[in-house]
C-alpha cells in the first residue's frame, strides 16, 4: 500500500515536472547529464532508505520500552487515585454547600436563561434533581458555562461535579471523558416541515426539496432515508446553517433537516414558530446524558440512581402533585422509590430515605421535567410515538409510552 | 593531475561553464532530496496515523446525491461520475461566468472613458461597489434577493411550460432520444456548410464590393440542415416540466436553472466584471494618444476608432490581466457551498465524510489546476497570434 | 482599372497657375483664442489660408503653433473667435466638425502609424471605413500612393520594420488617402534622423506642386524658402508677421522675426 502511494506521488509531481519544464525554456544541461545527475540522487537516496531502515528499528524498541513506562505510571495513577476515593465527591460538594455542572446558556430548551436571568432547561433541570437529592435544595447549582470543545477537558479535569450540556454518550467518550450516568433524552436527526403542507410522517416526505447543512453526517443520513424508503428528493446543500434556515423560511426547500433537539430550538428563532413542525421519526442515533468524572463510584451511583428515580417515578405514576399520596398508598414500588417502605440503598449512596420525595416535589418526574422544557410550553419536541417515550411495559397509565426511555430498576 | 584541473589553461574553479554545471547539479540533487524527504514523510504520516489513502473508492457507488446537473446522474453511480458531475457544474458555472463578465466589463470599461459625465460617473460607483465587498456578501446577497421570488407552489407560470420561483427557473427542455447522435453529426455538417459558405461570401463581397449576404445565407443553410435533420431522424423529444401530486407541488421533466445557480452566476458576473472593467479601462488608457489623434484626423468617428486601432492596441496589455480574473473566477466559484450550488468543492466536501479526504482534495486541486492551465494556454496562444511582426 | 496619380489628390495643380490673391479662402481664421487654464496658448491670432498655398509656420518652442494648427481640424477646441475651413464654420455641430475633419488631413511628427496593422491596412482603414470603398479599390488607391511617396514595396510590411523617413512617408500616404483639400503638417521631419529628412521633404514638395493647399509647422528653413508661398512667424500665441519667404528672410518687418532668424540660421 505503501508502494502504491509513493508511486502514486511520484507520478504526480513527475507530471507537474514535465508540465513546467514544457513551458519554460531550454538552456542548461543536456538530458544525459540530467539524467547522470539523477543516478547520483537516486543513489544517494538509496543510501538514505538504509539509514531510515536502521533507525525505524532503534524507534520502534523505544517505543517499546516507553509504554512500559506509560502502563507503569498509569497504575500508579490508579492507585493513587483509588486512595482519594475514600475522601469521596459527595463529602466534598457537601462541605461547598452547592452542585457545579458543566451545561451551556444558549440552546432554548436545554440550557439557557429566562428572561429572569434564571437557568432553566432539560439539563439544568436534570442538575437541581441532582442537588435536591444531595443537599436538598433545588437552587444549591453552579452553572458553568463552557463550550463543546471545552466538554472533555472540563470533565476529565474534574472541576465540576457534572457534566449536562447535550452530551452524545459514544464509546470513546466514556473510555476517555467520564463516566454516562443514563441516557435521558434520545436525539436523532428529524425532519421539520412547514405545517400548511399536511405533511405528518417524514414517509411522506417523497418529492420534497430538503435543506441540509454540509460536512456533517446529516447529509449522508439524509441521503441513506430517502434512498432506503425509495422516496424522490432534491438536496439543497448549504455550508452555513443560517443560509439554510433562510432557504427553508423563504420555502426555497420544503424540508429542514438536522438534530431534533437543535430543530426545536432553530424554530424559536423562525419568525411564527407554531406554524411549522417537527416530525416525529429520528433517522440516527444521538443518546444524551450526564457524565460524572472517573474515579468515584459513589458518586456516580448517586447520579445514576437520580435519574433512574426520575424515570421511574413517572413509570410509578408519581409527579410533583401527588408525592404525599402516593407516599402513604399502596403501590409497593412507588413507595420504595419514595423511602416509605424497603430500601433502594439510600444508606449506601449517603442520601436520605425520602430523597426521592424532594427530588419529585422540587422538579418534577421526568415526565414533568420533559413537558416544561421539551414540551409544548417550551420548545414543542413531540414525545409522543417518539423515542422519548418511556418504554412499552411501563406501568402507568397516562405516561407517552412506546419509546426507549428505560433504566435500572431501584431495589 | 594539473591537467584534469586545468583544462584549456583555465582553473577549474574560475572556469565558468564547469562552475555552471555544477551549481545544476547540485541544485537538482536539493530540489529531490527535498521533495523525496516530502513524500517519504507524508507516506509514512499516512501509513502510521492510518489515514485512508487510495482511489479504489472511485468505482464504487457515490450515494450522495447532487442537487442538478448537467448530466443525468444519480447516488446508485460512481464516485469518479459523480465527481465529473460535479466538475462540469463548476465548469458551466465558470464558463458562462467568464463570457458574461468579459462582456460586461468590456461595456463598463468603455463607459467608464465616456465623455458623458453620467455615465462615467456611474461606471465609477458600480466599479467601486462591486469590487470592495467581499465576494462571499455579494453572493449571499443574491442569494437572499432570489429568495424573494414566491416559492414553487405559489410562483409564476407562462404558458403552461415555463416556471419562475424561487427554486429556480423551469422550462421545457429536449432530452435526446435514439436518433440523437446522426442527427448531431448531420447539424455539425450542417454548421461546417454554412461556416464555408459564410467566409466564401464574405470574401467575395470584400473583394467585389456586390452585397453576397454572407451572413444570411449562413444562417439559413444551417437552418435547413437542421430542420431536415430533425424530421428526418427524430433525436429529441420535448420535455415539459410538470407539476407533481402531492403536498410539495414539485416540477419534475425539463430542465431546471436552479436559484442558487442564478445568485452565483449573477454574483460572480457583477463582481469580476468591475474588476475587468477596469483592466480595459487601463488598457485603453495605456494606447498612445498620439493613436486617438491620428484616428480621428483620419475621420474616423468614436466608435471606428476604438473598434480598428485603440481595442486591438489595447489587447495586449489587457489580456493578461484579464487571463488572471478568468482564474479568479473559476476559484471563487468554490463559494457555491454557501448557497446550495453543487459545484465540486461542494461536493467532495460530501465526499469526504466517506472517501479518503486526501485522494479527493487531491482530485480536486488537479481540476481546479487544469482549468486554470487552459485559460493560460488560451492566453499564450492568443499573445503568439497577435505579436506583432518584428515588436517582441 | 487604374487610378492615375493626379486623380488620387481632389486638388490639381493649374490651381498654382492662378495668382495668390485671385484665389478663394480655404481657411479662415478671426480673432481666435485658446487658453490652457490661465496660460493663453493662441492670443488673437487672424489669418487665411489661399487654396492651393503653402504656408510655413515658424517660431520660437511654446509659441503656439502646433496649437494653433491643430486647432483647425479640431484636435483642440478654440475659445473665442472664428474658424471657417473650406465655407464650414468651426461650431459644435457634430455634422460640421465630421465634415471639416474629411476635408483635412494631418501629418504628426511621432508619424503614430497603427502598429497593429500592415502599411496597407494603415493606408486603406480610412476610406474602406468611412469612405465605405470597396477593398479592391482601396488597395489600388494605397499602392499608388506608396508608389508616389516611393515605396511600393513596404506595402505588406508593418512599422516597426521601416526606418523613420519611410514611416513617415507611410503616413503621408495614409493622410491623402481621404482625399483631402488640406494637409496639415505638424514638425514632420523634427524626429527624423538628417539622412532621412531629405526623402520627406522632397514627397511635401512634390506635394506642393500638385496644387494641395499645405499648412506646415516646420524648422526646416530651406524648405520653406523653396516651397512656401508665405510664412507665419508665431511667437509667445501671437501672429507676428505673415509674408512671402523673400521678405522674412530679407528684410522681415518685426524685430522679434530678425531675432529668431539670426537664432536660427
Amino acid at each position: 500500500m505503501k508502494t502504491k502511494l509513493l508511486i502514486a506521488m511520484l507520478a504526480m509531481v513527475s507530471v507537474f515536472a514535465v508540465a513546467f519544464s514544457a513551458c519554460t525554456d531550454d538552456s542548461g544541461p543536456t538530458d544525459a547529464d540530467l539524467q547522470n545527475a539523477q543516478a547520483t540522487a537516486s543513489a544517494a537516496q538509496s543510501a538514505l532508505s538504509d539509514a531510515n531502515a536502521r533507525a525505524d528499528a532503534a524507534e520502534a524498541r523505544a517505543d517499546e520500552a516507553d509504554k512500559m513506562a506509560e502502563d507503569a505510571k498509569m497504575m500508579a495513577d490508579e492507585a493513587m487515585m483509588s486512595m482519594e476515593d475514600t475522601a469521596g465527591r459527595l463529602a466534598q460538594v457537601q462541605d461547598r454547600g452547592h452542585i457545579i455542572c458543566a451545561s451551556r446558556n444558549d440552546v432554548p430548551g436545554y440550557g439557557s436563561l429566562d428572561d429572569a436571568g434564571r437557568n432553566v432547561g432539560f439539563d439544568i433541570d436534570l442538575c437541581r434533581a441532582l442537588a435536591t437529592a444531595v443537599l436538598g435544595d433545588p437552587e444549591a447549582i453552579e452553572i458553568q458555562f463552557i463550550t463543546a470543545a471545552e466538554r472533555g477537558p472540563t470533565i476529565q479535569s474534574g472541576e465540576v461535579d457534572m457534566l449536562v450540556r447535550t452530551v452524545t454518550w459514544t464509546t470513546s467518550r466514556d473510555a476517555q471523558w467520564g463516566n454516562y450516568a443514563q441516557t435521558m433524552f434520545y436525539d436523532g436527526q428529524g425532519f421539520m416541515v412547514p405545517a400548511d403542507l399536511g405533511v405528518t410522517s417524514a414517509y411522506e416526505l417523497g418529492g420534497a426539496a430538503v435543506c441540509v447543512t454540509s460536512g456533517t453526517t446529516t447529509e449522508l443520513n439524509m441521503a441513506d432515508f430517502f434512498r432506503q424508503n425509495n422516496l424522490e428528493y432534491n438536496p439543497n446543500v448549504f455550508e452555513d446553517t443560517d443560509v439554510v434556515l433562510d432557504a427553508y423560511e423563504s420555502g426555497q426547500c420544503d424540508v429542514f433537516t438536522n438534530d431534533r433537539s437543535q430543530l426545536a430550538a432553530l424554530r424559536t428563532a423562525l419568525p411564527n414558530p407554531d406554524d411549522h413542525v417537527i416530525l416525529p421519526e429520528t433517522i440516527s442515533e444521538e443518546p444524551l446524558g450526564p457524565v460524572v468524572p472517573h474515579g468515584d463510584d459513589q458518586w456516580f451511583d448517586i447520579v445514576k440512581t437520580v435519574m433512574s428515580g426520575l424515570i421511574y417515578a413517572e413509570a410509578y405514576g408519581i409527579n410533583s402533585g401527588n408525592v404525599g399520596s402516593v407516599a402513604a398508598g399502596d403501590n409497593v414500588k412507588a413507595k420504595r422509590l419514595l423511602g416509605t417502605e424497603g430500601t433502594i440503598g439510600q444508606e449506601a449512596l449517603g442520601l436520605s430515605e425520602t430523597f426521592m420525595q424532594d427530588v419529585i416535589n422540587a422538579v418534577g418526574n421526568y415526565g414533568e421535567i420533559y413537558d416544561r422544557n421539551l414540551g409544548p410550553d417550551g420548545i414543542d419536541l413531540p414525545r409522543e410515538n417518539g423515542r422519548n417515550a418511556l418504554w412499552s411495559n411501563a406501568p402507568c397509565t397516562d405516561c407517552p409510552k412506546g419509546g426507549q426511555i428505560y433504566a435500572a430498576p431501584l431495589r | 593531475m594539473q591537467s584534469i584541473l586545468y583544462p584549456g589553461g583555465i582553473p577549474l574553479w574560475r572556469n565558468v561553464v564547469f562552475i555552471q554545471w555544477v551549481v545544476q547539479i547540485i541544485s537538482a540533487i536539493v530540489v529531490i532530496a527535498i521533495v523525496s524527504g516530502f513524500i517519504f514523510n507524508v507516506a509514512n504520516e499516512i501509513q502510521d496515523r492510518e489515514i485512508p489513502f487510495g482511489f479504489s473508492f472511485l468505482d464504487e457507488a457515490a450515494q450522495i446525491p447532487i442537487g442538478e446537473s448537467v448530466i443525468q446522474y444519480d447516488p446508485s453511480q460512481s464516485y469518479l461520475y459523480g465527481f465529473t458531475v460535479a466538475a462540469l457544474n463548476t465548469v458551466k458555472a465558470s464558463v458562462l461566468g467568464v463570457i458574461l463578465a468579459t462582456m460586461l466589463g468590456i461595456i463598463i470599461g468603455v463607459s467608464r472613458l465616456s465623455s458623458n459625465w453620467l455615465l462615467s460617473r456611474l461606471a465609477l460607483v458600480y466599479i467601486e461597489t462591486f469590487r470592495n465587498i467581499p465576494l462571499l456578501i455579494q453572493l449571499l446577497f443574491w442569494f437572499l434577493i432570489i429568495l424573494e421570488l414566491p416559492n414553487v407552489r405559489e410562483g409564476y407560470v407562462f404558458f403552461d411550460a415555463f416556471y419562475l420561483n424561487n427554486s429556480g427557473f423551469y422550462l421545457p427542455w429536449a432530452t435526446p432520444l435514439g436518433g440523437f447522435w446522426p442527427w448531431a453529426v448531420l447539424t455539425v455538417v450542417g454548421i461546417v456548410g454554412a461556416v464555408l459558405a459564410f467566409n466564401y461570401l464574405q470574401k467575395r463581397e470584400t473583394e467585389t464590393g456586390q452585397p453576397s449576404y454572407p451572413i444570411i445565407a449562413g444562417f439559413v443553410i444551417f437552418v435547413v440542415v437542421t430542420i431536415i435533420g430533425l424530421i428526418i431522424f427524430t433525436p429529441l423529444e420535448l420535455v415539459i416540466p410538470e407539476r407533481q401530486e402531492g403536498p410539495f407541488g414539485r416540477l419534475q421533466g425539463g430542465a431546471r436553472w436552479s436559484g442558487s445557480f442564478f445568485a452565483l452566476l449573477i454574483g460572480l458576473v457583477v463582481y469580476t466584471s468591475a474588476f475587468i472593467a477596469e483592466i480595459v479601462r487601463a488598457g485603453i488608457q495605456a494606447v498612445n494618444r498620439g493613436q486617438t489623434e491620428a484616428a480621428r484626423s483620419l475621420g474616423l468617428n468614436t466608435n471606428n476608432s476604438l473598434r480598428f486601432v485603440i481595442f486591438p492596441q489595447a489587447l495586449r496589455v489587457i489580456i493578461p490581466p484579464l487571463i488572471s480574473q478568468y482564474l479568479n473566477l473559476t476559484k471563487n466559484s468554490s463559494l457555491a457551498a454557501a448557497i446550495g450550488y453543487p459545484d465540486l468543492v461542494s461536493v467532495s466536501t460530501t465526499m469526504t465524510q466517506i472517501a479518503p479526504a486526501i485522494s479527493l482534495i487531491g482530485m480536486v486541486m488537479v481540476t481546479y489546476l487544469a482549468m486554470s492551465l487552459f485559460y493560460s494556454l488560451v492566453g499564450n496562444i492568443y499573445n503568439r497570434i497577435t505579436r506583432y511582426a518584428g515588436v517582441g | 482599372m487604374t487610378t492615375s496619380l493626379e486623380e488620387t489628390t481632389v486638388t490639381n495643380p493649374d490651381i498654382r497657375k492662378i495668382p495668390l490673391e485671385d484665389r478663394d479662402d480655404i481657411i479662415v481664421c478671426e480673432n481666435v483664442y485658446k487658453w490652457f487654464g490661465d496660460f493663453c496658448a493662441v492670443n488673437d491670432v487672424t489669418m487665411s489660408v489661399k487654396r492651393g498655398e503653402v504656408v510655413v509656420i515658424f517660431g520660437p518652442s511654446g509659441s503656439g503653433k502646433s496649437t494653433f494648427i491643430r486647432m483647425i481640424n479640431r484636435l483642440e477646441e478654440h475659445q473665442q473667435g472664428k474658424i471657417v475651413v473650406d465655407g464650414i464654420e468651426m461650431t459644435n455641430d457634430l455634422r460640421n466638425l465630421d465634415a471639416i475633419r474629411r476635408e483635412v488631413g494631418m501629418v504628426f511628427q511621432q508619424f503614430n502609424l497603427f502598429p497593429h496593422l500592415s502599411v496597407m491596412s494603415n493606408i486603406t482603414l480610412a476610406p474602406q471605413r468611412v469612405r465605405h470603398l470597396p477593398k479592391a479599390e482601396a488597395d489600388e488607391l494605397a499602392m499608388s500612393l506608396l508608389e508616389r511617396v516611393g515605396i511600393p514595396e513596404q506595402a505588406e510590411k508593418y512599422p516597426a520594420e521601416l526606418s523613420g523617413g519611410q514611416q513617415q512617408r507611410v503616413a503621408i500616404a495614409r493622410a491623402l488617402a481621404m482625399q483631402p483639400e488640406i494637409m496639415l503638417f505638424d514638425e514632420p521631419t523634427s524626429a527624423l534622423d538628417p539622412e532621412m529628412i531629405k526623402e520627406v521633404l522632397d514627397v511635401m514638395r512634390e506635394l506642393a506642386d500638385t496644387g494641395m493647399t499645405m499648412l506646415c509647422v516646420t524648422h526646416e528653413m530651406g524648405f520653406a524658402r523653396e516651397v512656401a508661398d508665405r510664412m507665419a512667424m508665431f511667437d509667445e500665441g501671437q501672429l507676428v508677421e505673415i509674408d512671402t519667404p523673400d521678405h522674412i528672410f530679407t528684410n522681415p518687418t518685426e524685430a522679434r522675426t530678425q531675432l529668431f532668424l539670426d537664432q536660427i540660421l
